[in-house]
């Protein structure tokens, strides 16, 4: 990348590792001012994300969709997005202390890769490319909302907390609903993406490792929905299971890549 | 159901760190199939005895949540079925068709082809005639920004395909560019310029650099090839500047046995003599990979896929069918 665009890609990254650190210090020692103002951080550092996204999209000519320092930057702003909606919109603005961590780890991941431009190559050129990537960035991000909400549930009640019940009512209700959202999406994100396989690969499941890893991980989150829905899990048994589920994401996003060779799910071209 | 659970469990966790063949081979497995055969006559019998309770729903309070929940597990019984269909069922071919070059699904044709299987006793016929293949790169490098191949069917249609564009060519047949590298034609020539041979080779020459070689029935030698697409002479010296087929040159290694009788590099008509004969490359062609896949079980996991999704969205409309939270004490009431 550009010597600007660096600049202006670590000042985002900043902004939000100041936020994420402001939000703690003010939850640790009960400043809840530091917590309601570092949403307006956020604010900024969604800005100044979008100008990027913008950028990095006019400089290669297409939609930031290729490589992991793209799907980072993207995915990363999905999930700063929809954070902030959630946050300011459930007008609990302590959720983006954890979830913005995963936007800090995707982008700071995808920045450590090869960050070159790259073009369209013809296998990409795909609508069902942009359908299954768009519905990847939308369950991501409202997976990484609700494991956010989760680490702050826990972090609100427990034994020796006197939380207010309405408060922890409306965590609940975001971890529930995010998981609903980003199962619908990653459904529609593994359906794609099987379509998209059998063009491109002549097969539409090919166990390829990141592809039955993100079919684990939406059945993790179906699991989760049926232990609401019909066993009643709620509260802290539900936000425990969210923490954790969201391991299997960043590992189907990101992990294979890293650790197996021979996937066919290479986000890097070229 | 629990021992199911455990064992798909277990093999999912598995699978996730292991290479996609060792995946498929358990999936050949006997107690692979049986707890498959058992989930899928349970989901069955479940879907079936649900049906009641639908209707129930339907009829009263026209909950169609409720028939989004249905269809939704339905889509799972299509996903299973298709499945199966595609394990016993699939079959994949692999073609390399020259440009001009008609293929008639003749055996000799195939350069792979999938093991019979139970329900498709070998690869679905085909014919067509590779009019045109179009590579482009960007820059010098090698990334494809199109791949496409122009067809021509017996009946006279044409048609278009590329590398993730495949034709279908029956609901459960389609055709789809894979690949494609370089055909040259070679003549072989006496002293007296009388041609004794002369064919296309389909050889595996790209990109620039990677070398394949050719027999001839009746001679002893063996001719090593290298394709330059696109050539300059700098300094004396063949380069190439492209990847794009512009002024291609054959970089020629002739042996006969273990005794080299020297190379060159050929530009356009231009021969290399050895031992009594002459060699040239006058014409350069594409050829292009093509697979032919029947699938029995694409169309029936993609039904799945849309009954599933009609479902979730259906599971959106009305209420929703567990407790809500209420405020104030922190209680909740069913």
């Amino acid at each position: 990348m550009g010597e600007w665009f660096s600049v202006a890609f670590w000042a985002c990254m900043t902004i939000y590792a100041v936020v994420v650190a402001a939000q703690i210090f003010g939850q640790v020692f009960n400043k809840p001012r530091w917590v309601e103002r570092a949403t307006y951080g956020v604010a900024g550092g969604l800005a100044l994300h979008t100008v990027l996204v913008a950028w990095r999209w006019i400089e290669t000519g297409h939609v930031p969709t290729i490589g992991n320092f793209e799907n980072g930057l993207v995915g990363g702003w999905f999930i700063v997005v929809m954070t902030l909606w959630a946050g300011w919109k459930q007008r609990y603005p302590l959720l983006a202390a954890g979830a913005l961590p995963f936007a800090l780890i995707i982008m700071g991941g995808g920045a450590m890769s090869d960050t070159s431009a790259r073009p369209m190559v013809a296998s990409l050129q795909s609508f069902w490319l942009y359908i299954h990537i768009f519905f990847a960035w939308l369950a991501y991000g409202a997976y990484t909302v609700s494991c956010g909400a989760a680490v702050v549930y826990l972090t609100k009640s427990g034994k020796n907390k006197s939380a207010d019940g309405e408060v922890l009512g409306r965590l609940d209700e975001l971890m529930f609903r995010s998981v609903v959202f980003g199962f619908i999406t990653d459904a529609i994100m593994i359906a794609s993406g099987s379509i998209w396989a059998k063009n491109l690969w002549g097969s539409y499941w090919s166990w390829d490792p990141v592809e039955t890893w993100s079919l684990l991980s939406w059945l993790i989150y179906g699991l989760a929905l049926h232990l609401r829905i019909t066993m009643g899990w709620r509260g802290r048994k539900l936000a425990w299971l969210l923490a954790f589920a969201i391991v299997g994401v960043l590992v189907s996003f990101w992990g294979v890549n890293l650790v197996m060779e021979g996937s066919l799910h290479v986000f890097n071209v070229g | 159901m629990v021992a199911a659970g455990l064992y798909y469990g277990f093999l999912a966790i598995w699978a996730t760190s292991s290479p996609p063949h060792v995946v498929q081979n358990i999936a050949s497995l006997a107690p692979f199939w049986i707890v498959y055969g058992l989930l899928l006559v349970n989901t069955a019998v479940c879907l079936w005895n649900r049906l009641p309770v639908l209707r129930r729903d339907l009829s009263s309070s026209r909950r169609w949540g409720s028939l989004g929940t249905y269809l939704f597990h339905v889509a799972f019984f299509f996903l299973a079925v298709g499945f199966v269909l595609t394990l016993l069922g699939r079959q994949e071919a692999s073609v390399w068709a020259t440009v001009g070059e008609p293929f008639e699904s003749r055996p000799d044709q195939f350069r792979s082809a999938s093991a019979p299987r139970m329900m498709a006793p070998g690869v679905p016929a085909l014919s067509f005639e590779v009019e045109r293949i179009t590579p482009e790169f960007w820059r010098d490098e090698l990334l494809f920004t199109t791949l496409e191949a122009d067809l021509r069917f017996p009946s006279g249609s044409t048609a278009t395909t590329r590398i993730n564009r495949p034709l279908w060519v029956s609901p459960a047949t389609f055709l789809r560019m894979s690949g494609f590298g370089y055909t040259p034609r070679y003549e072989l020539l006496d002293r007296d310029g009388l041609i004794l041979d002369s064919a296309f080779v389909k050889l595996n020459v790209f990109p620039p650099g990677q070398r394949d070689y050719f027999t001839l029935p009746d001679f002893p030698h063996r001719f090593y090839l290298e394709v330059m697409p696109d050539v300059a002479i700098e300094e004396g010296v063949p380069v190439n500047r492209s990847l794009n087929l512009a002024i291609p040159a054959v970089a020629l290694h002739v042996h006969r046995g273990r005794l080299d009788l020297g190379r060159a590099v050929l530009v356009g008509a231009q021969a290399y003599e050895f031992e009594g004969l002459r060699l040239r490359f006058p014409e350069i062609r594409y050829w292009g990979e093509f697979s032919i896949v029947r699938d029995p079980g694409a169309p029936v996991v993609f039904l799945g896929y849309i009954v599933g999704l009609v479902g979730l969205l259906l599971k959106l409309t009305g209420r929703r069918p567990e407790a809500e939270w209420s405020a104030g004490r922190g209680e909740h009431h069913g």
